[in-house]
């Protein structure tokens, strides 16, 4: 019962996403879960370098602590930052709930960690919508076929293509049917004369946080060689 | 110089090194002190060739023998700029500080540039000092790291107050290259400590007096970097940490070298090894041999040509400290005759 929750709760923490990567803690081997029979879950972290941003191993941190916590039959959940270097401050805080300016009192303005989120939330979904028009287009379509394309008109079944819309829901840009499906981050429709240079710098975005991706999973390869693995 | 197989001639300037002093009997902040090196270690360890990674002892400490002949034997450097890292917080001596620098300057004075940092929170007393280092080194350039932590201050910004003031003082004093690194912390520390603005701001300010030299092309803000440096004329990038992709993730190295050529061009960048971090030897000897495939230059339009290379490798930057290159190694100069 307890491995088939730790599955279901695996699951869960599989849709936390590394902010500035957008791609799951658990693909990327930075976050992995066990459960016991009682229900409690304990959900462990372990980064790429000890120096990865205080405010995004907060987020993380969190956000696995509230994924994992609606998992049904999940009684408690402890998270644990472990090689890091706010790991004490972190894993106290987000384990008593508190917020990250409480976490560093003094150290911040006091505006919490959501324009941070949104930064990030902007680039995923730059990243991904990207990716989403570049095919578009390959399969043939001009630039005035894609920008008239609605979301109705989208595969909802293809995986990228849910990936893209459920960052739109983060933004909240609509994805009713009738809405235009290449749009900026404001959810404002792109002109088509302006497609090509958006889509210039978008994949210069993308091409960023892929190279991104692919140094942190080497760097946590080489802190984290899979012959060590432990279990929590 | 670097020779390549094809007889190709390259004069080469490693815009970023350093001579560090990690060793344990330095750690003054053990937790930091030891988290830093280590870090380091495995950006060396993960994407070095196997047969560059050093032992963890020696990473830490390396002696001036070594450095000579990682660089200027082995290496095919011409020039080394030195960029000080201080962390006096987590090291007793410091990590890299001016002083050790300018010993090594000292004892190899055509084979290094010594630039010097500072930090406005030292406030007036390091303004102070600024002006007594530019006159006893001749400073042409600084570095700058927005990380560095004092006390409970875990970093600082290029628009602060007291930053501009110092930016003053170098436009005053002819300290035009202004070296950036983006670090992990910042104050307020809820904010993107990676976060570039603050460049395109002072760049705009500084456009007419002051260089500034984004190193690792402000990553993982590449393209933020890229955004600011299509339209400020003196904004540059550093291509530390880039470099090795060359080798251990080459598509990569592609997709993103092709992303500045696009958007900074080909003399607006440098090379550099972040020594010891990497060795140039290898560095310069994979560049030189790397080709965009051609799938990415059609698709980006941009090409790495011969003259790129050149101006990556060393030109670009001798222009910055007003180096003297020899005439066979310029853009244009006539090949050299064939050997008989």
């Amino acid at each position: 019962m307890a491995s088939e929750l730790t599955a279901r709760v695996t699951g869960a923490l599989d849709a936390v996403t590394d902010p500035e990567l957008d791609r799951s803690v658990v693909e990327l081997g930075f976050a992995r879960a066990a459960v016991d029979d009682a229900g409690r879950a304990l959900v462990e972290l372990r980064l790429p370098t000890f120096w990865c941003a205080a405010n995004f191993a907060y987020l993380m941190a969190a956000d696995a602590r509230d994924a994992v916590a609606a998992v049904p039959g999940v009684r408690s959940v402890t998270v644990r930052l472990v090689d890091h270097f706010v790991a004490d401050e972190v894993t106290a805080s987000v384990n008593a709930g508190r917020s990250f300016d409480d976490t560093f009192p003094e150290q911040t303005d006091g505006a919490g960690l959501d324009a941070l989120r949104r930064f990030f939330w902007v680039k995923a979904f730059t990243a991904r919508q990207e990716v989403l028009l570049h095919r578009l287009l390959a399969e043939g379509r001009s630039d005035g076929d894609v920008c008239a394309l609605r979301v109705g008109d989208l595969d909802t079944a293809d995986p990228e293509t849910g990936a893209y819309l459920e960052r739109r829901v983060r933004l909240g840009i609509s994805t009713a049917a009738e809405a235009p499906v290449a749009v900026h981050p404001n959810g404002q429709p792109i002109a088509v004369e302006r497609l090509d240079s958006y889509l210039t710098r978008a994949r210069m975005t993308r091409v960023c946080m892929e190279a991104n991706g692919s140094l942190c999973g080497g760097l946590h390869a080489t802190r984290y060689p899979r012959h060590e693995e432990t279990t929590v | 110089m670097y020779t390549a197989p094809d007889g190709t001639t390259y004069y080469v300037v490693d815009g970023h090194v350093h001579w560090w002093d990690a060793s344990n009997a330095n750690y003054r902040d053990e937790k930091h002190a030891d988290g830093w090196i280590r870090c380091f270690y495995d950006y060396h360890r993960n994407l070095s060739p196997a047969d560059y990674v050093w032992p963890f002892e020696l990473y830490q400490q390396y002696p001036e023998e070594r450095m000579i002949q990682d660089l200027f034997v082995d290496g095919y450097v011409d020039k080394a700029i030195f960029l000080p890292t201080a962390l006096t917080d987590f090291y007793t001596n410091g990590f890299n500080t001016t002083e050790r620098d300018a010993y090594m300057k000292e004892r190899h004075p055509d084979r290094f540039i010594l630039n010097s940092c500072w930090d406005p929170r030292d406030e007036e007393a390091g303004l102070r000092k600024l002006e007594e280092e530019a006159a006893r080194y001749g400073l042409k350039g600084v570095k700058l790291y927005t990380a560095e932590w004092r006390g409970s201050s875990k970093g600082w910004k290029l628009t602060d107050p007291m930053a501009r003031r110092y930016l003053d003082k170098c436009a005053e004093l002819g300290i035009v290259n202004i070296h950036v690194h983006k670090g992990p912390t910042i104050w307020p520390l809820n904010k993107d400590a990676f976060d570039v603005a603050d460049v395109d701001d002072v760049a705009t300010e500084y456009r007419d007096s002051l260089r500034f030299i984004v190193e690792h092309c402000g990553m993982p803000r590449v393209d933020d970097f890229c955004w600011i440096a299509t339209q400020e004329s003196n904004v540059y990038g550093g291509l530390a940490v880039l470099m090795p992709f060359v080798h251990a993730r080459p598509r990569y190295f592609a997709e993103v070298l092709s992303e500045l050529l696009w958007w900074v061009g080909e003399d607006r960048l440098t090379f550099a090894s972040d020594y010891a971090l990497w060795s140039p030897r290898w560095l310069i000897e994979k560049f030189v041999d790397f080709q965009l495939p051609d799938d990415i230059r059609e698709q980006k339009g941009v090409d790495l040509t011969t003259d790129a290379k050149r101006k990556i490798l060393g030109l670009n930057a001798a222009k910055l400290y007003d180096l003297e290159v020899p005439a066979e190694l310029q853009i244009g100069a006539a090949p050299a005759p064939a050997a008989v």
